[in-house]
């Protein structure tokens, strides 16, 4: 069990990107080149350069104008994908709760992104070898977390949506919420089981697929393949052992056969 | 056996060697720009797709089509059956190769390939990646072990050919056993994304359907690289051989369709089969390139069709590549206003890869004993009836007169300045130049300033068609002015073919004497321009 | 603000009209978001569904420029249902005083009040007075041989009805005013659907009941219109009628653009105004006497001219004697409208020949930008003081600009941001907090104090010596911030907070403040007998920089304190800094209290009169004198305060009362009444008075490509409403310039309704064409479901929203939109109608 999270009220966010432009400012991000596509949300999507997102969604119900608003940012899962997919356990998941990187192992294969149930993590796809290209997403301020500071988006965040605490209280504190207020919320806190559960938690006013959060299920996405995995070595044993057995198996059953085709040619010249 | 520098001398470069060999030059162009100045420089791959066709194809393909090397190895050593030795070694080079195209696509997708040993380092057995990496690794040094034969054998070293030849049990099933968990595992990768891969393609039994189709491609592969080296290098297709291999691939991929139904029931995913392009896809791969390939091999007509086989085999091919890229890439979902189609770039690696293991394999061809003869049937001559395509002198449109033909012909490699036969002597065989040049001059004395040259042969005509001639006289030399590789048809053998097959015969006899009347319009051209 | 940032989490309703707090304050969502909880409702009013309304329990949409239609029937709506507060409005408004019999308004004028001249378009006030009633007290005056005396005297007060009803009473007047303002009317004129304006008024006006309290939130949604103060004064109306002025989660809420920019206009930013709201002197004040017989002898203001004169002794010190009117002639005098437009009128008349922009970039925020980049060019010189190279320092650069042609000279003097220098900011709470300087600024950039000090000491020194009468101004300035190179700004601190120059006594002859001590309050000024031994730069900001206790017992300048004690847990945190006047949080505090004393309701205390220590007391600073009795008469023979009665609870007008009626201030009459902005696409509903009588609208070059242009709806059919973003910064010289903004909103759009972009065939994110009379721009389309059209008396009314900040210079560009707004502005404040103007949209 991690022992940090923020639950996320979107109910209470006003989409105002304090908490995008905190994130930069802390992780020293540059701003990124864009146009404006017909959308407030900008960048188009999380980046190398950008780690925390506000993606806002405008649904129509009735002729009636809804508009709606999600941080878009790491999950930091209990069970992360990217920390069990990566060859090289450049992904961890820490005791705090944050899952961190160490760029120091990463060798770019880039599986982290196709794993994350999330699409999270990024890569800095402009970087040649001489200025070396990684893997970059949000850490949780995990400098700051273990500094005992809340991380620079729950900080910002000028309207409470973003409450950093323990996980366990923020579940506690997101239902207590939602059956304060049960029409004012979907009956569940994303999250807390999604994927096996992450640190962090949503609250929503509109059903989460439609906010932008996917339908993950509740397991977590790679339990397959390291049950996968476990079985590989006692696998790899039978399986070798039935191979030298077969290999035996067919030369004795040829060398009978040899045998009984010199027979046959021994009776004929007899 | 010649020399080295023969060898290398004889190894011409030819017009499509010279693509080959653009197409890697212009890959290392592109590959330096992408270490200047990152992936992104040179390919559509983004956050979005971060993975593309280098995975889809150069790794997941590239590696499913080099199964055939494990599927020979372990029908030829474990399976005990000695009949597919012949295909073994260019099955085994083929894997070989591809595998080293694997690792060279995978240092360019790599973000960084320059801490590739990291995977020996630093260990993560959750990841199915890791696990990949090093069968990857360890599979390949088997595979570099397994075809160090032909090395050892070139250079005529004892005794690591005899070390070797001991332990190439262990290596093949170790090869087996690597094969069988990566290739399976190649499919455990997607079982770590749920949500992504289609539903009609995700499925728990992703590793093993992986591996069937790879054991499927495996022969397929074979019969498909057989024939194009058999056109490729004017050698004779081992139809019955490969037909016979074929055998396996129905069972296999009956198999593979039957788990896949079962499947799709038990899960009750079909509703997924019939609503948008996915399932188009889907049906195009199942009954496209898993039916219809499981009907065709299951034919004795196809199997025992060079060409019908080869058809057949690219189904299975096709098959096993449109799949990868269906579990892969096709069918994520993906943010709405990203796409992904690779850019040029991404394809001049791709095919700058594939150019590279298409020269090296001809290297290897050209160099090592690759084509080793039929221990089974022993057969001295005969050639792929396909190599007499070559020769619009050997053209006729019934299969089974070519096929006599090829039955009696050889092919020879001639050194530059060899003489194959002299005016006067018997015309015990018919030539057909294959590649190279051969200069005919008649002598009218002793040394070299008495030679008149009558002309020069090119790649496809006949020359010693004496052979066909009554008395059957040679009326000219032959020297090779190149080295050169022609097609050696027994003089006494086609002549008592011709007597069998009167229609043959005088085919034969009519395209000869066109041909000595060419020869004789060059001789007279030559002697009245002659010093006299 | 009347309240503060924090007490919007007492409110029970929050009704946002003219404003989008979400997106432009967004700080104040911590606590719109902590009373929703609490089950607060949260209204929204707008032309579109903005971040705010997204938020809103109720959303209405409505037509810019429409307010004081919806906001009257709002008040019509509570008279209607009884929703008011009447023993509120008895006692601290003026619905019971009656008004001049010969007050007739736009009901019986069509759409105009009693007093116009159509040759002057304006009004004679005499019909708009009260109805007086002649009192006769008895006073003890001294004779000629200063000897006691009983004196009668008369005095006039304003005649009060003893019934609301009553013919001729305020409430009488306003209930006929607005009854022509319906639910119908509503969405006849606004688009607003009637059940949605219902909706809005059933859940606002039950904050009329005494242990409610509703607020009305604004921006520049409600001022930037030719009738923008109108528009303010019917919220404040609306408020008094709900009783909602005085107490906690309640008031009427300017939420200001900028984080200083109520500071700066309490320093007198605006031309019309001293610091401290004292009223810049005219052509007409010819002395000091005749200026401060200006200010009210009833109210507070009675120590107007006092604080003048500790004004004129900040600024000239000992030069300033009683004998030369404490150098009141020193100061200049206006002759007429000097406001922004009026200003570049004259500009581009030729008639002003240089500029200082300090902070401003009117090439980008000036209406008709075209117009005013033009009168630019017509300048001599031009100095810029700014942070980066603003559109307005690179004006003869702009697109479509040869520079040959420009003889402007530019001066461009780089400034430090507010984080590179220290100093005060004063929230829209009025709340002043002093900021340390926390970054260092990049190359020769100065404080802007710095700046103005060099200049200032550079012109004394220019005229030092100089021993002509008219440069007198100059050479007796006091300039005391230092002798450095950098002026301590403690010393600017110290001057506008106030200090004695002398010892300061009171009437008995005791010292309230020795000589050289700092003004603890400007209380001290009022009752000083040597008043103008005190110098103090802005009488409201009096004591927030004298030494104050910050709750733990630590004392530092009020301004820096950062206590954090609450008393009464209402989010006043009175330790923390220093509110404007006297540490008060919520104004008109009195009317919290009902006209006995006692709280309206337990939940909404915050002052009550205290019988036994006979004091007023509670968690606020009384508003009020501390120790008059609710139940006190009003001594109509007394100055100021004494003049008004214990119930007199908005103590800086002239009768003590709230005005449901304005008898004076105001150019377009004492009701609020609805007139069409000057470009508007339907003709007015209610009178046929189309737009407001009283504007002034230019016609310079009228007709030519670049001229004060008025668009019809025939050829600009689409109604345009400008907008403020939360990434960007006014015209966006600040932010433009960051790249972590310019990537957020990186160029200029348009808010396109999916319908109209559809019968334009403009695809979201395509570039789409904006036309006005004044000209055209480029922008990125928005087609978005959150802008939809209107229909107003009968036709379909279309709307598009454009971001302010874009122009040509940094990292985000865009063309100007204020290139396409009009050159006319309010009667009032001449502020210019940004939020409602024609315009086409095509596609590019």
């Amino acid at each position: 069990m991690s022992k940090y999270g923020m639950l996320i009220d979107e109910t209470r966010c006003t989409g105002c990107r304090g908490c995008q432009v905190a994130c930069k400012q802390w992780n020293d991000l540059p701003g990124e080149q864009t146009r404006n596509r017909g959308t407030y949300t900008n960048p188009p999507a999380l980046s190398a350069k950008t780690w925390n997102l506000i993606q806002y969604t405008e649904v129509e119900t009735n002729g009636r104008a809804g508009f709606y608003f999600l941080k878009h940012a790491c999950m930091h899962c209990e069970k992360p994908a990217c920390a069990s997919v990566c060859p090289v356990g450049a992904l961890y998941k820490t005791t705090e709760g944050p899952v961190v990187y160490d760029d120091t192992k990463c060798i770019g294969c880039r599986y982290c992104m196709t794993a994350c149930p999330f699409s999270i993590p990024t890569f800095e796809w402009g970087k040649g070898l001489l200025d070396q290209a990684l893997i970059r997403k949000c850490n949780f301020c995990i400098d700051r977390v273990s500094n005992g500071l809340t991380p620079a988006c729950a900080k910002t965040c000028p309207s409470k949506a973003i409450t950093f605490g323990e996980r366990d209280k923020l579940i506690a504190q997101g239902e207590a919420q939602i059956r304060k207020y049960p029409d004012k919320y979907v009956n569940r806190v994303y999250g807390k089981d999604e994927v096996g559960g992450t640190s962090i938690l949503y609250l929503s006013a509109i059903p989460f697929d439609q906010l932008g959060l996917p339908r993950v299920g509740t397991t977590p996405v790679t339990a397959l393949s390291e049950q996968v995995m476990e079985y590989t070595l006692p696998f790899a044993g039978a399986w070798a052992a039935t191979l030298a057995g077969l290999a035996i198996l067919f030369r004795l059953r040829n060398r009978g056969a040899q045998h009984a085709a010199d027979d046959v040619h021994k009776e004929k010249s007899a | 056996m010649t020399t080295l520098n023969a060898t290398l001398n004889r190894f011409r470069i030819s017009p499509i060697i010279l693509i080959m060999l653009a197409l890697m030059a212009l890959a290392v162009v592109v590959a330096l720009v992408r270490y200047l100045f990152g992936i992104g420089a040179i390919s559509n791959l983004s956050d979005a797709y971060p993975w593309g066709m280098w995975i889809s194809f150069d790794l997941l393909c590239g590696v499913a089509l080099a199964a055939g090397a494990f599927t020979t190895a372990s029908a030829v050593y474990i399976f005990n059956d000695k009949r597919f030795t012949p295909i073994l070694r260019p099955a085994i080079l083929t894997g070989f190769l591809g595998y080293l195209m694997v690792i060279v696509a995978l240092m360019v997708d790599l973000g960084r390939p320059e801490r590739i040993w990291h995977l020996i380092v630093y260990w993560n057995p959750h990841s199915v990646m890791f696990e990949v990496g090093w069968c990857v690794m360890l599979y390949t040094t088997v595979l570099a072990l397994e075809f160090s034969p032909l090395v050892f054998e070139r250079f005529g070293w004892k005794l690591p050919l005899n070390i070797v030849h001991r332990l190439t049990m262990v290596f093949v099933i170790l090869g087996t056993l690597l094969s069988t968990l990566h290739q399976s595992s190649l499919g455990s990768l997607f079982l770590a994304t749920p949500g992504k891969v289609s539903p009609l393609w995700f499925s728990a039994f992703l590793p093993v359907y992986f591996f069937l189709t790879a054991a499927a491609v495996g022969p397929a592969m074979v019969i498909v690289e057989s024939f194009i080296s058999s056109r490729a290098f004017y050698r004779g297709l081992e139809t019955e051989l490969l037909g016979t291999f074929a055998k396996v691939i129905p069972p296999v991929l009956g198999v593979y369709l039957l788990l896949k139904v079962v499947d799709l029931t038990v899960s009750g995913k079909w509703v997924y089969a019939f609503r948008d392009g996915m399932s188009v896809l889907f049906w195009i791969e199942i009954i496209g390139f898993v039916v219809l390939p499981i009907v065709l091999f299951s034919m004795p007509k196809v199997r025992q069709n060079g060409q019908s086989l080869f058809g057949a085999g690219l189904l299975v091919v096709g098959g096993v590549v449109l799949n990868r890229f269906n579990v892969s890439l096709i069918g994520w979902p993906r943010p709405a206003d990203t796409a992904y189609f690779p850019s040029w770039m991404e394809f001049a690696i791709t095919f700058g890869i594939i150019a590279a293991g298409v020269v090296a394999y001809a290297l290897v061809a050209r160099f090592f004993p690759l084509f080793v003869e039929d221990p089974v049937t022993k057969r001295a001559h005969g050639v792929s009836p396909e190599i007499l395509r070559r020769s619009q002198f050997l053209v006729f449109p019934e299969a089974a007169r070519v096929q006599a033909i090829a039955a009696i012909a050889e092919e020879q490699d001639i050194a530059e300045d060899q003489v194959i036969f002299r005016q006067g002597d018997p015309a015990q065989a018919l030539y057909i130049l294959l590649d190279g040049s051969v200069n005919l001059y008649s002598t009218r004395g002793p040394g070299a300033t008495n030679e008149l040259h009558l002309g020069t042969i090119k790649p496809g005509d006949p020359f010693g068609i004496s052979t066909l001639i009554d008395p059957f006289v040679l009326t000219a030399s032959a020297r090779a002015a190149t080295a050169c590789r022609v097609l050696k048809i027994d003089g006494k053998q086609l002549r008592a073919l011709g007597a069998a097959d009167p229609h043959l015969g005088q085919t034969l006899a009519l395209r000869a004497a066109q041909a000595a009347l060419t020869r004789m319009s060059w001789a007279r051209t030559r002697l009245a321009g002659a010093p006299s | 603000m009347t309240n503060d940032w924090v007490d919007l989490k007492n409110a029970d309703a929050i009704f946002v009209i003219g404003a989008n707090p979400a997106s432009n304050h967004p700080a104040s969502f911590t606590w719109i978001n902590d009373t929703r909880e609490r089950g607060a409702k949260l209204i929204v009013v707008d032309p579109a569904f903005t971040r705010t309304a997204a938020a809103a329990d109720l959303y209405a949409p409505i037509r810019p420029g429409t307010d004081i239609v919806f906001l009257g029937a709002l008040m019509s709506y509570a008279i209607q249902n009884k929703l008011y507060n009447e023993e509120y409005i008895k006692a601290y408004t003026n619905a019971l005083t009656l008004v001049n019999p010969d007050f007739k308004g736009p009901a019986d004028l069509n759409g105009f009040f009693s007093g116009f001249n159509k040759e002057t378009s304006a009004y004679a006030t005499a019909t708009w007075q009260y109805q007086t009633d002649k009192v006769k007290v008895t006073v003890k005056e001294k004779d000629a041989s200063g000897k006691d005396v009983d004196v009668e005297k008369e005095f006039s007060v304003p005649k009060q009805a003893a019934n609301l009803d009553d013919a001729g009473t305020v409430w009488s007047q306003l209930k006929k005013h607005y009854a022509r303002y319906t639910p119908e009317m509503v969405e006849r004129v606004c688009g607003t659907p009637k059940d949605q304006f219902l909706q809005v008024a059933r859940t606002f006006c039950a904050t009329g009941a005494p242990d409610k309290s509703g607020t009305i939130l604004y921006a520049m949604g409600q001022t930037q219109h030719t009738v923008g103060t109108q528009n303010v004064r019917a919220m404040a109306m609306l408020q008094l009628i709900l009783g909602n002025i005085g107490i906690p989660g309640g008031g009427v809420n300017a939420l200001r653009g900028e984080s200083n920019v109520q500071g700066s206009t309490d320093m007198a930013l605006l031309f019309g105004d001293l610091p401290g709201y004292l009223g810049a002197p005219t052509d007409r004040h010819g002395d000091f006497k005749t200026y401060t017989a200006k200010f009210d002898t009833t109210s507070y203001w009675v120590n107007g001219p006092r604080f003048a004169t500790s004004l004129l002794k900040a600024w000239y010190g000992d030069a300033a004697k009683k004998e030369n009117d404490y150098c009141f002639n020193y100061l200049p005098k206006t002759s007429g409208n000097y406001s922004w437009i009026s200003m570049f009128q004259a500009m581009y008349a030729g008639k002003l020949k240089g500029l200082i922009a300090m902070g401003m970039n009117p090439a980008v925020s000036g209406p008709n930008a075209r117009m005013e980049r033009k009168s630019l060019e017509k300048l001599d010189w031009l100095v810029v003081m700014d942070l980066f190279e603003t559109e307005t320092a690179g004006f003869w650069k702009a697109p479509g600009v040869d520079p040959k042609t420009v003889n402007t000279e530019v001066f461009l003097l780089p400034a430090l941001d507010a984080m590179e220098k220290e100093g005060s900011i004063v929230t829209s709470g009025r709340r002043i907090q002093w900021r340390p300087r926390v970054a260092a600024g990049p190359g020769d950039a100065k404080t802007d104090l710095a700046i103005l000090d060099r200049l200032a000491k550079a012109i004394k020194a220019v005229y030092a010596g100089s021993t002509d009468a008219k440069d007198r101004p100059i050479l007796d300035l006091n300039w005391l911030y230092g002798d450095d190179p950098e002026p301590d700004v403690w010393l600017v601190a110290r001057e506008i907070n106030g200090y004695a120059l002398d010892d300061v006594k009171d009437a008995a002859g005791a010292t309230l403040l020795a000589k050289g001590a700092l003004l603890p309050a400007f209380a001290t000024i009022a009752s000083a007998a040597n008043f103008d031994a005190i110098a103090c730069g802005n009488w409201l900001y009096a004591g927030y920089f004298a030494p104050a206790d910050d709750g733990r017992g630590i004392w530092r300048p009020a301004a820096r304190r950062r206590g954090q004690k609450d008393p009464g847990n209402l989010g006043l945190y009175p330790y923390w800094g220093y509110t404007w006047p006297a540490n008060r949080h919520i104004i008109y505090n009195r009317a919290s209290a009902r006209p006995d004393g006692k709280p309206w309701a337990e939940n909404k205390k915050l002052i009550w009169w205290d019988a036994e220590k006979k004091t007023w007391t509670g968690y606020d600073v009384p508003d009020f004198a501390p120790t008059k009795a609710p139940d006190a008469k009003a001594n109509p023979a007394g100055a100021g305060l004494a003049a008004q009665s214990g119930t007199d609870a908005f103590l800086m007008k002239a009768d003590g009362k709230g005005w449901l009626f304005a008898p004076a201030g105001l150019a377009e009459g004492p009701f609020p009444e609805h007139y069409e902005p000057v470009e508007s696409p339907v003709t007015n509903c209610l009178s046929a008075c189309q737009s407001n009588p009283v504007v002034k609208v230019w016609a310079t070059d009228k007709g030519k490509p670049v001229g004060d242009n008025i668009g019809t709806s025939d050829k600009f059919p689409i109604v345009c409403t400008t907008f403020r973003l939360v990434e960007h910064w006014q015209s966006g010289t600040m932010s433009r310039t960051l790249p972590w903004l310019a990537e957020i909103q990186p160029e200029l759009f348009v808010m396109i309704g999916a319908e109209l972009a559809n019968e334009r065939g403009i695809k979201n994110g395509e570039i789409a064409k904006i036309v006005s009379a004044r000209g055209e721009i480029k922008a990125v389309a928005l087609v978005t479901p959150r802008m939809k059209p209107l229909t107003v008396d009968g036709k379909k009314v279309h709307m598009v929203r454009m971001p302010w900040h874009y122009g040509w210079q940094g990292l985000a560009t865009g063309d100007v939109i204020n290139d396409i707004s009009p050159h006319v502005g309010d009667a009032n404040t001449m502020i210019p109608e940004y939020k409602a103007f024609l315009v086409d949209v095509r596609k590019a």
